[in-house]
């Protein structure tokens, strides 16, 4: 049977509208590309 | 510079995995692609806009705002995000009813997680009926009729994410539990089904269809004005011909009624007037007689009481041996008057008196009055001679005198005759004969 507290609390507020500008300057866009050039540019130190 | 290449066309394959599924209305699986997709290379604008796009089918505007403006900053130019924003922007109200109807569904999950259930599926159902489509506020909903065992909207709010998101884990797994309680869930009709029954022209007709007939065109103007003076002429007609008389019919009917009821009224006061009237003249006689009567009653009285004052005057005359003065009285004396036996008596003594002495001072009292031209009180003198004493000849041929002058011949003759026929007076009986005419 479903355990109704426990699904209750899976669920997130949606991202408010006025809250979009924080949203994006918090935003992660590291990709891929960016922890790779990282990598290389520490051995590079190295 | 390997590197890069990989991690291009790795996200270049993930970006079109995440679209394959997004046709394919896997809205969660494509997602979830989109967002591999930008890991490897977040300058994929194609994956971030269709991630953008997801969110905001889902409901979730924040989400997709987000990716949308990121999108445009990594990419100013040629970017399909401007579109996108430029839509949610261009038309009024959009993104006010977008704000409150996600502060809406948050409310709503602080009311669910703090135990107001009841509070949470208020807000949620405003916020499905204003946006069916928000997937997180669907599965809330279900979550809790689930609990409050009202399977039937779950299965309901289920489908319609389904509808949305085909391979939604949560929907899938709610999906489970329904079916597990032996609800059937109803799958929806498909769009294409619902198109072609849209697109078919005979279909049932509604209450508020309106059929509009092949003939009916709109009039112009000149035509509203032809048909409100044809309505006022065919009204005005209408009145005239059909109201109107029945009108006046009604009015002279009226009218009639009400001069036959004045008639009525003014022939009964008439009636009456002239009862009254006969009444009045009727009052008026009785009146005349009674003041007549009354007059009558006091000039009697009068007299009477003059007749005892004279007796009265009579007797105290007598009393101071004043002679003339009694015979004076007695000459305007009525003795019939008084009905008193007692002073009856006394009249008749005073009688025999005057008889015997009283004669010729009133004869002498008849003089003085013809001396002084008043001839109808020397005439009460006289008269008096010749009613105590009979034979007062004198007396009676000076009153016949008076008669004649008076114009009462009967009166005058009578005398004058006696005079001549009695009065064995030569000189008396010729004057009596010359005055009667003899």
């Amino acid at each position: 049977m479903i355990d109704f507290e426990a699904e209750m609390n899976e669920y997130r507020p949606s991202l408010e509208v006025d809250a979009v500008e924080d949203a994006i300057v918090k935003s992660d866009l590291t990709d891929m590309n960016d922890i790779m050039m990282g990598l290389i540019k520490e051995v590079s130190k190295e | 510079m390997d590197y890069v290449r990989k991690t291009r066309v790795i996200a270049n394959s993930y970006y079109n995995m995440g679209l394959e599924r997004a046709r394919l209305r896997d809205l969660t699986g494509a997602a979830e692609c989109l967002k591999k997709s930008l890991h490897f290379n977040k300058y994929m604008t194609d994956a971030r806009n269709l991630l953008g796009l997801i969110y905001y089918e889902v409901g979730e505007v924040g989400d997709a705002l987000v990716q949308w403006v990121i999108s445009m900053n990594l990419q100013p130019e040629d970017n399909r995000a401007d579109y996108y924003l430029g839509e949610i922007q261009r038309k009024k109200g959009t993104m006010d009813n977008e704000r409150r109807t996600v502060r809406r569904f948050n409310q709503a999950l602080v009311y669910a997680q703090n135990g107001s259930e009841d509070l949470a599926i208020l807000q949620l159902n405003k916020v499905v009926e204003g946006k069916p489509g928000y997937v997180k506020a669907q599965l809330l909903f279900a979550l809790l009729s689930i609990a409050r065992e009202d399977y039937q909207k779950a299965s309901k709010a289920i489908n319609k994410v389904l509808q949305m998101d085909c391979n939604n884990p949560k929907a899938l797994y709610y999906k489970s539990l329904l079916k597990t309680t032996g609800v059937a869930i109803k799958p929806e009709r498909e769009p294409e089904k619902r198109k072609f029954k849209n697109a078919v022209s005979h279909r049932q007709m509604e209450d508020d269809d309106v059929i509009i007939p092949p003939s009916y065109r709109e009039n112009t103007k000149d035509q509203a004005v032809l048909n409100i003076l044809a309505g006022l002429v065919l009204g005005a007609a209408v009145i005239f011909f059909l109201v109107m008389p029945a009108q006046t019919k009604s009015i002279n009917e009226n009218h009639n009624k009400e001069i036959s009821k004045y008639s009525e009224q003014l022939s009964q006061a008439n009636k009456k007037s002239d009862s009254l009237n006969d009444q009045l003249e009727t009052l008026k006689t009785e009146k005349q007689a009674a003041e007549d009567s009354l007059a009558s009653l006091t000039n009697n009285a009068d007299n009477i009481l003059a007749q005892y004052q004279a007796v009265i005057g009579i007797l105290n005359a007598y009393k101071k041996n004043d002679f003339p003065t009694a015979v004076k009285l007695y000459a305007g004396l009525d003795p019939t008057l008084i009905t008193a036996e007692g002073v009856q008596a006394v009249i008749g003594e005073i009688r025999k008196d005057m008889a015997e002495n009283g004669v010729t001072i009133l004869e002498g009292l008849g003089d003085k009055s013809m001396a002084a031209g008043d001839s109808p009180t020397a005439l009460v003198y006289y008269s008096k001679c010749f009613e105590l004493k009979p034979a007062s000849w004198q007396a009676k041929y000076k009153a016949a005198v008076i008669y004649k002058g008076m114009g009462q011949k009967d009166q005058a003759n009578g005398l004058f005759s006696d005079v001549i026929n009695n009065s064995k007076d030569p000189e008396l009986t010729t004057k009596a004969k010359t005055e009667r005419g003899f």
